[in-house]
């Protein structure tokens, strides 16, 4: 090995306190970078996965139009729920289930009170494939929606107390919901009224028969929302056949845009596809900013990495200031101890950036294993499995051994710098 | 023999022979408003072979004149040829490579790399060097070196487990491995008792013989003064006439 690699690494064992330090600051920083961005990433893929498997669908195809429309009449923009169309969907690759919907609003009345609901018309043989977890919480004593449905609800819970209407008990829960207890109602009946207008505008009315009331951790859904059969609504709404909504569920989530431009060039221009990000764009600005965050924590804890190891190194260059003269006396260049300072920097830089690396991961694998329990119980039940990726891991340790180099240009500079006689004077 | 009596008399002619030819050296250290005066007009000349000591009491400029002879400083005026090269206009790495190939140096307080051992300390003149040094080769000649100083049994220590004479035979055969035209030594035995002291000038007189190298010893201690062959006396930045 060349005489100068051999002058610093033996530099770095000399005083192992020293280098034990830098190298300390190196691997905690590294690996609370990991850490951290592995439950950043496993928070986000729960809050995504939670709202796409719960409510959106990854993906959603309208009418072209819709998207930028939706205060006038959304259910202009209906179209033809057929067989053919889904078929055409879900041959797509990476396209795992669709289902059609109708979103509408209208009035809902017990007779005595009535209020606004919005409606989320669902095809219900179809809707779990797409949407897992579409029950969501309801309260003990619902039960879910049957494909064989047609007159009946779920509505919000809060919907339903101000309506004093409830499931009636006794009858068996199905399907995958959670169930969870709610503050007891005043129980009048379970059967409502609902109103609603038809695409041209003729109102038209259907009683049904509330199954379950639904719990959630947004106020505006306990208070508005409501899900019914999609054929209750084609019904109510003159709409035999057709839908607003095909919701479409993808194979995996991370290649969310590829499905999203095959479907779209599938299905032409008539539709357009919008992705969960554009559906709810506030989701998409949480996951953005929490990136953000930690992106400037990470350089943050970077920068302070680079200023200990910048600091040691000068530390180092003074001490060594003799040494420096002599091996100037001897003929050394400038350059040659510039290698040996700025080595003794990326050496570190490498191991406690290895060592960073080995650490994170394994921090990362054993809370991935583990599970961080999180959400609040039958709501968002579930566990956050941390997690990184492949670029990301070689992107930290690069920055990790880039800021240790970086770290050693100054002190190597000042060493190199030095003048002959002074070095050699010095103690 | 005329030939010689010309020189010394056309001042401005340089010496052939000298290894080291200084005419009129002046160095002033600039200390804020105040400014030293070290060298006030040094004229002096070191044939080849020969063993000089310059001698002097403390603060007389002793190494201020070694390191400007040693390339380590350079002058404020006056001349300096080392082996017939005016060397006072190259830049920085160009001094490194006349040090590096053309002197050795042994220091009062050693100045060994404390991370390498014996004989890596003695081979790091060479292995420093742009071409590609035969290791093996070089390796035979530090074993011949250190058998000269005599610190065969001692090649694998670091520095900090020798004693100051032997961390001073390391120095001299470091000096020497790159067959340099000059050593110079400032105040190598200040640090030695005065048997090890002895020991180390008769190390360097018997190398000055058998290597044919220039030797240039500064020390302020007289005793030394009966070794020397030829002895130049220095005193407040000037040399006293013989
Ligand atoms: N770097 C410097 N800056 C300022 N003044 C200096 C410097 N180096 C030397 N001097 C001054 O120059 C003069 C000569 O110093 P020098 O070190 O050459 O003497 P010396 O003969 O080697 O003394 P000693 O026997 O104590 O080593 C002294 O007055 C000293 O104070
Ligand atoms: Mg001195």
């Amino acid at each position: 090995m060349n005489i100068l690699f051999q002058v610093a690494l033996r530099n770095v064992f000399r005083n192992r306190r020293r280098s034990l330090f830098t190298l300390s600051a190196l691997v905690v920083g590294l690996a609370v970078v990991l850490m951290i961005t592995a439950v950043a990433n496993s928070f986000h893929r729960f809050s995504v996965e939670n709202a796409v498997n719960a409510k959106l669908g990854a993906l959603q195809i309208h009418r072209s139009g819709y998207m930028n429309n939706l205060s006038l009449n959304p259910l202009s923009f209906k179209f033809e729920y057929s067989r053919d169309l889904l078929e055409k969907i879900e041959s797509v690759r990476g396209v795992k289930a669709a289902s059609g919907r109708i979103a509408f609003r209208g009035l809902v009345s017990n007779g005595r009170n009535q209020a606004l609901f919005f409606a989320n018309a669902v095809d219900v043989s179809r809707e779990e494939k797409v949407c897992p977890r579409w029950l969501g919480a309801l309260t003990l004593g619902s039960s879910a929606l049957l494909s064989t449905d047609s007159a009946h609800a779920m509505v919000g819970h809060e919907l339903a107390r101000s309506l004093s209407v409830a499931p009636r008990a006794g009858v068996p829960a199905e399907g995958d919901a959670s169930f969870i207890e709610a503050a007891p109602v005043e129980v009048a009946s379970d059967t409502l009224n609902l109103s609603a207008a038809s695409p041209e505008g003729r109102q038209n009315a259907v009683d049904v028969q509330v199954k379950a009331t639904i719990r959630s951790l947004l106020p505006i859904e306990e208070k508005r929302s409501m899900v019914v059969p999609l054929s209750l609504a084609q019904s109510l709404l003159g709409m035999a056949g057709k839908v607003t909504e095909i919701a479409v569920a993808v194979d995996e989530l991370d290649e969310i845009s590829t499905v999203q431009r095959e479907l779209q060039l599938v299905l032409g221009s008539e539709y357009e596809v919008s992705s969960w990000a554009d559906v709810q764009p506030f989701l998409r600005d949480i996951v953005f900013r929490q990136r953000v965050m930690i992106a400037i924590v990470s350089v943050i804890l970077f920068v302070l990495v680079l200023f200990v190891i910048a600091n040691t190194m000068t530390m180092a260059v003074f001490e060594r200031t003799r040494e420096i003269g002599t091996m100037l006396s001897v003929g050394i260049k400038r350059g040659q101890i510039q290698t040996i300072f700025f080595s003794e920097a990326l050496f570190v830089g490498v191991v406690g950036g290895f060592i960073g690396l080995v650490l994170g991961l394994v921090g990362v694998l054993i809370t991935h294993r583990i599970g961080i329990p999180f959400g609040s119980v039958g709501f968002e039940r579930g566990i956050l499995r941390p997690f990184l990726t492949l670029e990301f891991v070689v992107a930290a340790f690069c920055v990790a051994v880039l800021c240790s180099g970086i770290a050693g240009i100054f002190p190597a500079k000042r060493a190199a710098g030095m003048n002959p006689v002074d070095a050699l004077r010095s103690n | 023999m005329a030939n010689t009596e010309t020189h010394s008399t056309l001042t401005n002619a340089p010496n052939a022979n000298a290894i080291i030819d200084i005419r009129d050296l002046r160095k002033v250290y600039q200390l804020g408003k105040t400014s030293v005066e070290a060298l006030r007009g040094v004229n002096f000349e070191v044939s080849e072979g020969e063993f000089t000591v310059v001698l002097g009491p403390s603060g007389s400029g002793k190494t201020t004149l070694l390191n400007i002879i040693g390339c380590l400083d350079r002058a404020t005026s006056g001349t300096y040829r080392l082996d017939g090269e005016d060397v006072s206009q190259r830049d920085f790495n160009e001094l490194a490579e006349v040090r590096n190939y053309k002197i050795g140096f042994i220091f009062q307080n050693f100045n060994l790399i404390p991370v390498l051992n014996v004989l890596e300390n003695i081979e790091f003149p060479c292995l420093v060097r742009k071409e590609q040094q035969n290791r093996a080769e070089l390796r035979e000649r530090v074993r011949a070196l250190c058998a000269e100083v005599g610190l065969e049994r001692f090649m694998k220590h670091r520095p900090d487990e020798l004693s100051g004479g032997q961390r001073q035979r390391v120095a001299i055969a470091r000096a020497l491995i790159t067959q340099p035209r000059l050593v110079l030594a400032d105040e190598p035995t200040a640090n030695l008792d005065s048997k090890t002291s002895d020991q180390i000038l008769e190390l360097m007189q018997r190398l000055n013989r058998q290597h044919d190298t220039t030797f240039l010893f500064a020390t302020h201690d007289p005793r030394v003064m009966d070794l020397a062959r030829r002895t130049v006396r220095i005193k407040d930045g000037l040399v006293q006439p013989d």
